[in-house]
């Protein structure tokens, strides 16, 4: 699995960007961050981050960060010797999505979407197809999903940036012409809103 | 060369035996006779048969050879059922005498063990592509059409327009003795085991250009290339409609999985995304796949999604109303226009339901049926209609079929799936009506399940 720091180089390559980070090693780097609220989660060889402490969400002043990144780092250490850090980001508010790729013995790379964050898993709420996708094909599994109905605006609601989710899901091709050793890509989660779609964590793995 | 698949023009049998438990001894009475077990479609292969047995000089009525080369005649497909450590040296007799084909029906290679695979390979080694091979480890080839039945299957099915393409030697077999039952007719069918050399895109290429083909139907564990499939397989689907059954087989590969993508990316989630994006028609069962290809044989596709219910019998028609909405059907209300024509015609019953699904009641005679059905099929906003019957005393279950058979020929472009339901007084009907193009059900899901595949083909052939 790649380090925050390499998926981020990655990711830049083919113009993906994540959402703005601070990766900090030390305390002191915690001074760098004067907006509030900020979500706070370890830079390791972890799976599920929340699971087991390492993620803390609605910090609101230093003091709370301060605490939150020595909690994180103690909780991270209890499963695994690999840590590279801690990313400090902005909280955002909005639906999670998930959007991934894996690499299929038989049909090669393909791509998912639906809908995210930790219950990804349990409601499977996600289309699938062999890469390379055309934008026709990406648009056909967004409008595929149950989860459809909420994106476009449910309920009085204002619709999401699906453009956003589009364009990243296209903006892969790329990633995988270019890097076909990638094994396994997770966008999860991807929040999105009315004005915005921002990945929040990223996760590559490579052959 | 690889047409000699479908049309050889002559065949020898390597490893044709007196001993009548044989594979040898049952493909080469298959090729003379059309079957083991005689049926009605049993009818000896129209080209040349020879059989090749260094042990014995006379099988079945017929001069054996002891080898290949020593057949005075060109050879277009060999079919090989000697033991598994024999057919090398066979290969090389094919090659020799340059046969295009050979069908290598015997056991014992990739799918045994390491030393079966080695000698698979070696097989292909030499053959050097001037021998194309089907198999090993097959059933065999059938082609209804020139009654070659290249194969351990007991019997020639009767002739159609279907193609089957099956993985599995056991699965082609029994569909042949469903088929004899149910009077279901093929054009080929081809059990392909290990997949050596020819695999299904070659098959699928090959029919793509077969007269006597009009649908295909495929019958999957695996797949070796994916992307090479689904090129293949999305353009014969353009040209003819492929309806696949994919059999879940656990990934020998037990990589554990680091993402969630990978672990909700299964293995069948990935090969229906692939077939969809191919615009293949997917079954869920035996029975679907056929169903499925049968409707695809005779009926047109569903124009627009607007589909009428006409029934003797309420409770069909609600069923079959549900199972419509179930699968994104649309059970299209009723226009006051086409009701007052129902009323004109002086025929309803007064309790008649005056809408979508119409049950034009239990005492129906063809008459009612006429109008109803007629009516509807006239309309511009209805598309497709399923006709449901139920027997009670008065009905008159052949006057009934003439309707719909009549009514399918006024009406051409729009499908009609019938649902005769019952069985012993409307079976000789039903038999009717399916030689006459219209295909019937006994299960009314079933009725609802093709319609909405002749649905999605259209929606699919019109994205292109």
């Amino acid at each position: 699995m790649l380090s925050f720091r390499q998926t981020r180089t990655l990711l830049s390559s083919v113009h993906i960007p994540l959402c703005k980070s601070w990766h900090i090693t030390t305390k002191k780097g915690l001074q760098k961050i004067k907006s509030f609220p900020v979500v706070a989660k370890i830079d390791a060889d972890i799976m599920h981050k929340t699971d087991v402490g390492c993620v803390c969400t609605h910090l609101t002043n230093a003091p709370e960060l301060s605490q939150a990144y020595t909690k994180i780092l103690h909780n991270a250490k209890q499963q695994t010797k690999n840590i590279y850090g801690v990313i400090v980001q902005p909280e955002i508010t909005g639906y999670e999505l998930i959007i991934g790729i894996k690499k299929d013995a038989t049909f090669g790379h393909v791509i998912l979407a639906g809908l995210g964050g930790i219950y990804a898993e349990v409601f499977k709420d996600t289309a699938l197809r062999i890469m390379p996708i055309l934008r026709t094909t990406a648009q056909e599994m967004i409008v595929s999903l149950k989860s459809n109905i909420v994106f476009s605006g449910y309920r009085g609601k204002k619709p999401l940036h699906m453009k956003e989710i589009i364009s990243l899901m296209i903006k892969l091709n790329s990633l995988i012409k270019k890097y076909p050793e990638i094994t396994e890509l997770d966008f999860n989660p991807v929040i999105v809103n009315e004005k915005s779609a921002t990945i929040v964590d990223a996760r590559i793995i490579v052959s | 060369m690889l047409s000699a698949i479908l049309h050889p023009k002559s065949v020898a049998v390597v490893g044709a035996s007196r001993d009548p438990h044989s594979v040898g001894y049952g493909v080469l009475k298959n090729l003379l006779a059309g079957g083991i077990k005689f049926t009605k479609y049993c009818a000896p292969f129209s080209g040349k048969v020879f059989a090749v047995n260094p042990h014995t000089t006379m099988i079945h009525t017929i001069r054996c050879y002891p080898s290949l080369l020593a057949i005075p005649y060109p050879i277009d497909m060999a079919i090989i059922c000697v033991p598994a450590r024999i057919v090398p040296q066979i290969i090389d007799e094919c090659v020799a005498k340059k046969i295009g084909v050979a069908v290598i029906i015997s056991a014992g290679f990739s799918e045994r063990d390491a030393a079966g695979a080695s000698l698979q390979k070696e097989i292909l080694i030499r053959a050097g592509k001037k021998v194309r091979i089907i198999g090993p480890n097959c059933l065999g080839v059938i082609s209804t059409n020139i009654n070659l039945n290249a194969s351990f299957a007991p019997s020639l099915p009767p002739r159609g327009d279907i193609a089957f393409i099956s993985q599995s030697g056991a699965i082609a077999d029994s569909i042949i003795d469903w088929a004899l039952l149910n009077e279901f007719g093929f054009s080929t069918i081809i059990s392909y085991g290990n997949q050596a050399d020819l695999g299904v895109e070659d098959f699928l290429s090959l029919l793509e250009h077969d007269r006597h083909t009009k649908v295909i139907t495929l019958y999957i564990e695996g797949l070796t290339n994916g992307k090479q499939f689904m090129q293949v397989a999305q353009r014969v689907n353009k040209k003819k409609p492929i309806i696949v059954l994919k059999a879940g087989k656990t990934s020998s590969g037990t990589r554990a999985v680091q993402s969630h993508t990978a672990s909700l990316a299964g293995d069948y989630a990935v090969y229906r995304a692939a077939f969809a994006q191919c615009g293949l028609t997917v079954a869920e069962t035996v029975e679907d796949l056929f169903d499925i290809a049968k409707v695809f044989s005779k009926q047109p596709l569903l124009k627009k999604n607007a589909v009428a219910i006409v029934t003797n019998g309420g409770g069909g028609g609600v069923l079959m109303a549900d199972y419509c909405e179930e699968l994104g059907l649309d059970v299209v209300a009723l226009k006051q226009s086409t009701i007052a024509k129902l009323d004109a015609s002086g025929v309803m019953h007064p309790a008649y339901s005056r809408n979508n699904p119409l049950d034009i009641v239990g005492d129906a005679l063809p008459k009612r049926y006429d109008v109803a059905i007629n009516t509807l099929l006239a309309e511009s906003y209805i598309h497709g209609m399923m006709v449901i019957q139920t027997l009670q005393t008065m009905t008159d279950p052949w006057g009934d079929a003439e309707v719909v058979i009549n009514a399918h020929k006024r009406f051409p472009t729009k499908p009609i799936i019938c649902c005769y339901l019952g069985g012993k007084f409307s079976e000789k009907r039903i038999r009717e009506l399916e030689q006459q193009g219209i295909p019937d059900f006994n299960e009314l899901k079933k009725a609802a399940i093709c319609m909405k595949a002749l649905w999605d083909r259209q929606c699919w052939l019109r994205k292109r």
